[in-house]
């Protein structure tokens, strides 16, 4: 008989520790209230979980900025690697949690179901235009567009003095460039091709350059983007193009083995001459090699002109409509809708520009080379305008790894896009 | 016994192993029954509540795209060779280390090391041993040996293999570990009759060692191969699918398609396939043992 009870009570205490852990905990959500004193004075500070991809320190001035001026607010900054970054966020979401403030994946798809606030009424005469369109569905704003960002292609300026080489203005150019290079044993761009996103943008800026910047190929990305234009039939001839970088050894095949950081190293050691980045991984450069003369020249294509950078509005912050701590989370954004938030943000991502009305900033004369394209108004990241369809980009990506590889033509590259495109249009159609 | 005596015996059992059902059905036969349901219907990102049948469409298409075949196809070759290379490797290692060696217990630790870190950890720090750059070590080893570099994880030929060898390097110490308990399970008699016998080494290892190891070898294919089907980390890790879809398993494929793309009845009816796959592939396997045993 004894046994029988002590039996019921182990499974009775079981089972309620299970059950405990399946339950939702008042505090382990996003909202945590917690008493702090400061000699006399008892403030409840409110958590507000902030999310973004780029690792803490791109954001550190920020977060201290946070601190010094919302002593009631305690932001929690949760780094989540770009890789996965949009199936966690998306999970959470799903399951009605996630952070408060969740930087990107506001498009179509996530506004529809829901996961955004309205932030209209709020902050959308605050930002200009140009920053918040692609955040805006509906004539509804759901996220504050952060300093813009752009790659173009960075070059050790000493291997160019010292081979008496000018910076590029076609493509042909660039190529003679590449031929002098390595004659002398440098290699002429490193580029970390694994990543097929990387992949993706080399082949995007001499897309921009030889038809997506002009006014018929802008047209026909908005049409992409509403699925009634296919990508094989305008950017089959670009596609052709790039793989001239193939044929003149410039992008080899190894280079599909090569990680962005490995790419990295190569460049400041001055194994490389050029790399294809933005301002992000400046502080990477300073770092690894603090006597390295860099400046950049905008992305080229085959007809010269003043290049194209490839980028627009940088990450955009939302408001999860699930958040518990709202009005802590709206400081936060009032604060970062400030000249003193967008200097903030701006401290550890130099280079490009805010879209906060009012404020500008200096651009570092490690861009003195892209100055051109820039006053150009060359500045555009293309998969802005794809919305629902943006997802096939990294198709792209992995097609442009699988032409490098040889199993794929340009075509065929194409063709597999606009199927993933289709599908991702359908799907939210229905 | 009469019956409520039995009742009384019984009911302490089934209390005793309510929990781990409880546990089993909450993170396993429930899931899995709602992840059938939904891989009949459109659940997608952009339909989160209201959902509807849609039959066997998300079936049909998974079988129509080439994509998910060579999905597929990498985790076989994954699973068999990985799970054969492990085996293959640890089982002489283990009898080595049976031995009455000195080092052999800093040995055996030294190859059960790698099995302690983080699959991730073990895949960056490969990524940089199979880098094609100047800073790749076995690159630096090959071209010093007067070879040409090898591009590991950039050929869509190698990558696989590539991955596959890294995964085997990391997991044959704890295999080993497996074997070493078994071995030691086994009585020196069977060896000192085989030795007054005049059997030789090899015939002692065929005839006395290989048979007695079999639980341990049952246990460790099985377990290889469930293992290898369900490979995502080491993958993501070495070549994030790529070049291409080159390394692309099933759990890859099913991550990008029912949550990067939020087509989640597509990824469900995918996780179904995958289920039944494992299962049809384990009990070949287990019944292919069981032959073995019985001869």
């Amino acid at each position: 008989m004894k046994k029988t009870w002590l039996v019921t009570v182990i499974s009775i205490l079981t089972l309620s520790i299970l059950f405990t852990g399946c339950g939702k905990s008042s505090t382990d959500n996003s909202s945590t209230m917690e008493n702090v004193t400061p000699k006399d004075k008892t403030v409840t500070k409110v958590k507000v979980r902030l999310s973004y991809w780029n690792k803490e320190d791109s954001v550190k001035t920020l977060l201290q900025l946070f601190k010094d001026k919302l002593p009631d607010v305690d932001v929690e900054y949760q780094f989540i690697d770009n890789k996965t970054y949009a199936d966690v966020i998306k999970t959470q979401l799903a399951a009605g949690e996630g952070p408060d403030i969740i930087g990107g994946i506001i498009d179509a798809n996530t506004v529809k179901a829901g996961y955004f606030e309205d932030l209209t009424e709020r902050y959308a005469s605050k930002y200009y235009e140009t920053g918040t369109s692609t955040v805006t569905f509906d004539h509804k704003l759901y996220g504050l567009p952060q300093a813009s960002w752009f790659n173009g292609v960075y070059y050790n300026v000493d291997l160019f003095t010292k081979y008496n080489l000018k910076i590029p203005k076609t493509l042909d150019e660039y190529f003679q460039v590449a031929d002098v290079l390595k004659k002398n044993g440098i290699k002429p761009q490193a580029i970390g091709l694994k990543n097929p996103n990387v992949a993706g943008q080399s082949f995007l800026g001499l897309a921009l350059n030889d038809y997506i910047g002009t006014a018929e190929g802008k047209k026909w990305n908005e049409d992409f983007g509403k699925g009634t234009a296919k990508m094989v039939d305008a950017l089959e001839p670009a596609l052709m193009t790039w793989t001239e970088y193939l044929k003149h050894g410039v992008f080899t095949k190894d280079m599909l083995g090569l990680e962005e950081e490995q790419a990295i190293d190569e460049f400041t050691s001055g194994k490389a001459a050029m790399f294809q980045a933005g301002p992000w991984y400046m502080d990477t450069f300073k770092q690894k090699a603090p006597n390295m003369k860099i400046d950049m020249f905008p992305n080229l294509g085959t007809k010269g002109g003043p290049g194209w950078m490839v980028g627009g509005p940088g990450v955009s912050f939302g408001l999860n409509a699930k958040s518990e701590v709202k009005d802590a989370a709206y400081k936060v954004l009032d604060l970062l809708s400030t000249p003193e938030g967008q200097n903030a943000y701006w401290a550890d991502n130099k280079g490009g520009s805010s879209f906060l009305k009012g404020v500008t900033f200096e651009m570092p004369a490690e861009y003195n080379g892209a100055q051109e394209a820039f006053k150009a108004g060359n500045v555009m990241y293309p998969v802005n305008n794809w919305g629902v369809a943006g997802a096939a980009f990294t198709d792209l990506g992995k097609g442009i790894q699988e032409l490098i590889a040889g199993t794929k033509t340009p075509h065929q590259v194409l063709e597999a896009v606009d199927k993933k495109a289709t599908e991702l249009l359908e799907k939210s159609s229905k | 016994m009469n019956k409520p005596n039995m009742f009384k015996r019984e009911i302490n059992y089934v209390l005793l192993l309510l929990p781990a059902l409880l546990i089993y059905c909450t993170f396993f036969i429930i899931p899995t029954l709602k992840t059938a349901l939904y891989s009949f219907t459109n659940w997608s990102d952009v339909h989160p509540v209201v959902v509807k049948f849609v039959g066997l469409d998300n079936y049909i298409a998974l079988f129509k795209e080439s994509i998910y075949l060579t999905g597929i196809r990498n985790t076989l070759i994954y699973a068999v060779l990985a799970m054969l290379g492990q085996n293959i490797l640890a089982i002489p290692l283990a009898v080595f280390l049976n031995k009455k060696l000195k080092t052999k217990n800093l040995l055996r630790a030294a190859f059960f090391l790698p099995a302690v870190f983080s699959v991730l950890v073990i895949g960056y720090l490969w990524n940089f041993m199979y880098s094609p750059s100047d800073f790749g070590l076995i690159n630096q080893l090959v071209v010093a040996l007067g070879f040409e570099r090898i591009n590991f994880l950039g050929d869509p030929h190698f990558a696989l293999y590539s991955v596959i060898i890294a995964s085997v390097w990391q997991w044959v110490g704890y295999t080993m570990v497996i074997y070493l308990a078994n071995l030691q399970s086994i009585s020196t008699d069977y060896y000192e009759a085989a030795k007054i016998d005049r059997a030789s080494g090899m015939q002692m290892f065929r005839y006395i060692t290989l048979p007695l190891l079999l639980p341990a070898i049952t246990f460790n294919t099985v377990m290889g191969m469930i293992n290898g089907m369900k490979v995502f980390d080491i993958v993501y890790a070495l070549t994030g699918g790529g070049p291409g879809y080159s390394t692309e398993t099933i759990v890859s494929l099913m991550l990008k398609k029912g949550l990067s793309e939020g087509f989640y009845s597509y990824g469900a009816a995918f996780g179904i396939v995958f289920v039944i796959l494992v299962g049809i592939i384990t009990f070949i396997h287990i019944s292919l043992i069981k032959m073995w045993e019985r001869r």
